[in-house]
């Protein structure tokens, strides 16, 4: 590894003033991703930003008419084991649980990962699909941005020079809502995913009101499945109407081809995978 | 008691575990300087300009380069001399050596490799053994020299020089040909397997200096510092005696660091430099550097009706890269047993080891068998299912048996196949041919099925192990060996084996690290051979100061040496505990006073070669003997394997410490696992696609079976010590076949061919049969 300049502010302000100062500089936080980037050699930097000296910008909190508020340098271990997370968005859990394995999701944080924007990851499909979004700050102030529109592309997004990720924010859920995570790999069980799928479902009585189905890992950001999701609002859920929303992303997903499976086998994959969270849905009960 | 069988704890463990063990990276030298690698980005090419100049001039750095090297003969190899220490006229795999530099820093000397210049003109690209066999391949190593001193085995290979066959090995027994017109049913297929990883923790490393004497003195992460010695004499044209390699911690090699490696780089360094060089290098130069040989297998049997195999035909073709290494061995030793533990009347077994533009492949545990045991295993299943069989019973039909004669000619001793089958039956639950029908499961497009699979493996004959005890006065006593514990637990077993020899408590002897000035000669830790061969000369070591002891003991005593006894460091007249004699007291009497020491050194070398003309003769000292179960479930929606238990029975002879064994067998199931199911190099048009951790995965503790069951059978061996055989490899073979006959078990027989078992490879299966 190369030498760099490591910079360690003690206020996020500090460092945003760093990273404004020197446009090359790049913000490291967890380094599960970053690192792996310079040992390869793919970017070489000339100088880190350590945001891990920095108080306060980790930890959740809820607020009833707000929702849930998680900072950016919580791990996803914590973000995975706490019981506001567990209790109101346990597919968030589940999406974090599953990630590479505890030594990894010790390190890494959530907007960190929601920053590399690396597609083959499992979060961003279960916050994406939980409406999420997140509060980016600069010298300038703060905006908020759907994390939708936050994730422009594998390894981009809408941040600015000097501009960091400080929260993820996540809506009230009404009562009602249901969901499951489900991360498939290919190879090793600590592998990325090869496609990983959130569906939620609001179910009033037994007929589904509302749905969301995203799929993560298989194009550049996750993707929401709205032709499936329209098929599913207002019917009653049984097992003939999985296997036609699982046909119909099948049908409908255009992922890539990479060494975790051509795009063929990935669009049969989302498909079974769609019928068994659906299942999962319905046998859970329970919130969200 | 005796400590032989004994689940004696690791003598290493508490190093390992505090992070107190050292390793050749943890090797700082005065002055020392820091190597790095420049690798070739060309699968192959000519090199016309290599500058390094610059480097030199602006960062101050040592360079090597084919500049330095005029002077000498640049190539090495144990087998064939055809891998230069860095490129000469050509590059041959992408990743091969170009130069190397040495710079007070690391970083310096990775800066430094921007600095060198490089023109290449791009040559045709051998990317797998078809291509390099057919006709008109570019051939791309037209000359062969073999070095001064290699392996007496070798004379039984027939060296090829006018095409990409390095190496060929040819036997047969009876006439195949009738065999297969005297059959009822024949079975014709090719399987493949591709290029894997070896995966051990600790990288390659090596460090060197020269003392003024002219002395080359090595450090080095290897598993044959005898080779290393050799080979190093033979480049630099030393007496053996002015080369000393030393042998730390060793983390993990299962074959990757048998025969040079790094140790001719930073020997030419240092030797520019004036000053000790070290080089560390990274895991994905480790993909590099050794990996294991692909190998298509085209197997063909005749059958009778009644389950008889009456003949079979192999042709394995190894992919051993663009330098042989090892490649000739690997493949000889495939060739031979290609056939299968079993009886055949006519066999007719070939093997080819082809160069092609890809890294070495050389040793990797099961050394040539996993590939062929995978087509033989596989196919065993297919035979029975149409011939409407119990596996298992086909399997027992024709299994070898004690004092038969193998296909080389070898008259097999402790054969205990029989019991470890009979071991894998019970533990998986085998209930005949109903286990071969899929067991539905409760979640929808869940099926699992059960299978099973046996190997036979060879082990490196002749060969040479000496080992030296001294007991010293206050009876404690010291093994020299050349023995390197590269983690597989050597070291504690030759301890339990020296302390039963002699009759010390197991915490009195102590075993050194191999240093080749100082430790007698051993030819490699490889092969599974420490303990039969290490362990036979040591436990004779032994055994020459238990005798000194009691002839001393006897005179005191006034008794007959045959009443005498060595019991925890103590020696007595048998039946009157009274009567004892502590070992300083008997070195009182000895010296007259409680000083000196008593040697023990023993020579021990395993005969046999094979006939290069016939293939026929004495393949090996000892055969392992394995069985191995599993059962899966397969998600037939994605094609997605789970391995819900595995269980793997290997004929030991004599378990020295069980644990180890179990452990041993623990580590061969999970890297056959990975290797069953998701491991696999991939290259495209020789360009490596996922040589790093990050793309070419390992098994994880999740993808551990839910359960593991590991036995042990025991059928002493004449020749081993205590009755011990060498076991470390001999888990591997069978684990991957035993899987792939549980998913074709599962799927009512659909047979995949083709490793690993990837789920997209499984569901196009599927597709294909219209399953899915």
């Amino acid at each position: 590894m190369r030498r760099f300049q490591l910079i360690e502010p003690d206020s996020f302000d500090a460092a945003i003033t760093a990273l404004e100062k020197d446009p090359g500089a790049k913000a490291i936080a967890g380094g599960t991703a970053l690192l792996i980037l310079i040992k390869h050699g793919v970017y070489l930097p000339e100088t880190l930003v350590n945001l891990r000296k920095i108080r306060g910008v980790a930890g959740i909190t809820f607020d009833p008419k707000k929702g849930l508020r998680i900072g950016a340098l919580t791990s996803l271990y914590d973000v995975e084991r706490h019981p506001l997370v567990r209790e109101r968005y346990p597919v968030l859990a589940e999406a974090c649980h599953v990630v590479a394995n505890i030594r990894i999701r010790n390190l890494a944080t959530i907007g960190g990962n929601l920053a590399h924007a690396d597609y083959q990851s499992d979060p961003p499909a279960a916050l994406v699909a939980l409406d999420a979004r997140l509060e980016l700050s600069s010298s300038s102030g703060t905006r908020e941005v759907a994390l939708s529109d936050f994730l422009l592309g594998a390894y981009e997004t809408v941040l600015e020079p000097g501009e960091l990720v400080r929260a993820v924010l996540l809506p009230t859920n009404e009562p009602g809502w249901r969901g499951a995570y489900l991360k498939f790999t290919t190879r090793s069980s600590e592998d990325r995913p090869a496609v990983g799928l959130t569906a939620l479902i609001r179910m009033e009585d037994d007929r589904c009101v509302d749905a969301r189905l995203v799929v993560g890992a298989v194009t550049p950001t996750p993707v929401r499945m709205t032709a499936a999701e329209a098929v599913i609002r207002g019917r009653k859920l049984a097992g003939d109407l999985f296997a036609e929303v699982g046909s119909i992303v099948e049908r409908t997903l255009e992922p890539i081809d990479d060494l975790r499976g051509s795009a063929s086998y990935k669009r049969r994959v989302a498909g079974a995978l769609t019928e068994r969270a659906l299942e999962r849905c319905i046998k859970q009960g329970g919130p969200q | 008691m005796s400590v032989i069988g004994a689940d004696a704890p690791r003598v290493d463990g508490p190093a390992k575990v505090t992070g107190a063990a050292q390793y050749t990276a943890d090797i700082v030298l005065p002055g020392m300087l820091h190597a790095k690698v420049l690798r070739s980005t060309m699968p192959h090419a000519r090199l016309v300009r290599i500058d390094a100049s610059a480097a030199e001039r602006e960062l101050g750095v040592v360079t090597i380069t084919r500049d330095d090297l005029t002077g000498m003969d640049p190539y090495y190899g144990p087998v064939v001399k055809d891998q230069p220490i860095v490129g000469i006229d050509r590059v041959l795999f992408a990743g091969d050596v170009i130069a190397v530099v040495a710079a007070e820093a690391r970083d310096i000397a990775e800066e430094a490799l921007d600095l060198i210049e490089v023109e290449y003109e791009p040559l045709p690209v051998v990317t797998d053994s078809d291509a390099a066999m057919a006709e008109g391949a570019p051939v791309l190593h037209a000359a062969r020299r073999t070095p001064q001193v290699t392996f007496p085995d070798m004379k039984s290979v027939h060296f090829q020089t006018d095409s990409n066959v390095c190496s060929v090995y040819h036997v047969e027994r009876g006439d195949v040909e009738a065999g297969f017109a005297d059959a009822d049913e024949l079975f014709e297929d090719v399987y493949s397997v591709p290029t894997i990883q070896h995966g051990h923790i600790e990288p390659h490393a090596s460090i060197a200096y020269w003392e003024p004497s002219g002395k080359l003195v090595v450090h080095t992460s290897t598993q044959n510092p005898s080779v290393i010695r050799t080979q190093l004499a033979d480049l630099f044209g030393l007496p053996e005696t002015s080369v000393r390699v030393i042998v730390p911690y060793v983390g993990g090699g299962y074959g990757a660091k048998t025969y040079p490696k790094l140790e001719p780089i930073v020997a030419a360094l240092s030797r520019k430099a004036r000053r000790p060089v070290s080089l560390v290098i990274s895991r994905e130069e480790v993909f590099m550097t050794a990996v294991r040989h692909a190998a298509s297998v085209r197997i063909k049997t005749g059958v009778r009706c009644d389950g008889t195999l009456v003949a079979r035909r192999v042709v394995a073709t190894y992919d051993t890269g663009a330098y042989a290494d090892i490649g000739p061995r690997t493949a000889k030793n495939g060739g031979y047993s290609a056939g299968g533990p079993y009886r055949i009347e006519h066999q007719d077994l070939t093997s080819y080891c082809v160069y092609t533009n890809k890294p070495p492949a050389g040793a990797f545990r099961g050394f040539g068998v996993p590939q062929v045991c995978w087509a033989y295993e596989s196919q065993m299943d297919d035979i029975a299912r149409r011939l409407g069989m119990d596996p298992v019973e086909l399997r027992k039909r024709n299994l070898i048996q004690e004092n038969d004669l193998f296909v080389t000619g070898d008259r097999l001793v402790s054969v205990g196949l029989d019991k470890c089958l009979d071991q894998v039956v019970e533990a998986i639950g085998w209930r005949g041919i109903e286990s071969t029908r899929p067991i539905e499961t409760d979640r929808p497009g869940f099926v699992r099925g059960l299978g099973l699979a046996v190997m036979i493996k060879s082990t490196m004959t002749p060969s040479n192990s000496a080992a030296s005890v001294r007991l010293n006065a206050d009876g404690s006593a010291t093994l020299l060996t050349s023995s390197v514990e590269i983690g597989q637990g050597s070291h504690t077993g030759l301890a339990q084996i020296v302390a039963e020899a002699i009759g010390l408590p197991l915490d009195r002897v102590s075993v050194t690290f191999p240093d080749t000035d100082f430790t007698p000669y051993d030819q490699s830790t490889s092969s599974s051979r420490t303990i039969f061969s290490m362990g036979h000369a040591a436990r004779q070591a032994g055994i020459q100061i238990r005798d000194q002891l009691l002839e001393i003991a006897s005179g005191r005593f006034e008794a007959a040496v045959e009443d005498l006894e060595i019991v925890d460091g103590s020696i007595r007249v048998k039946g009157v505990p009274a009567q004892s004699l502590t070992i300083p007291q008997v070195f009182t009497t000895h010296f007259g006073a409680a000083v000196g020491s008593l040697f023990g050194a023993f020579d021990y070398q395993t005969t046999g070669g094979l006939d290069p003309d016939t293939g026929m003769g004495k393949a090996s000292a000892f055969w392992f003997l394995s069985a191995a179960g599993a059962e899966v479930e397969v998600d037939t929606r994605t094609g997605k394997i789970r391995v819900l238990r595995a269980v793997t029975s290997v004929d030991v002879g004599k378990a020295i410490n069980p644990r180890q064994c179990w452990l041993q067998n623990e580590g061969s199931m999970l890297t056959a696992l990975g290797s069953a199911l998701f491991e696999e190099m991939l290259f495209d048009n020789g360009q490596p696609v996922n040589a790093s951790f990050l793309d070419y995965m390992l098994p994880s503790m999740e993808d551990f079976p839910d359960t593991f069951r590991s036995m042990l059978v025991e059928t002493p061996h004449p020749e081993g010590p205590y009755g011990a055989k060498g076991m470390g490899e001999a888990g591997l073979g069978p684990v991957a076949p035993a899987i792939g006959n549980a998913v074709a078990n599962a799927l009512g027989g659909v047979r995949l061919r083709d490793l690993p078992l990837r789920p997209e490879r499984v569901l196009d299966a599927l597709t294909k049969e219209g399953l899915q």
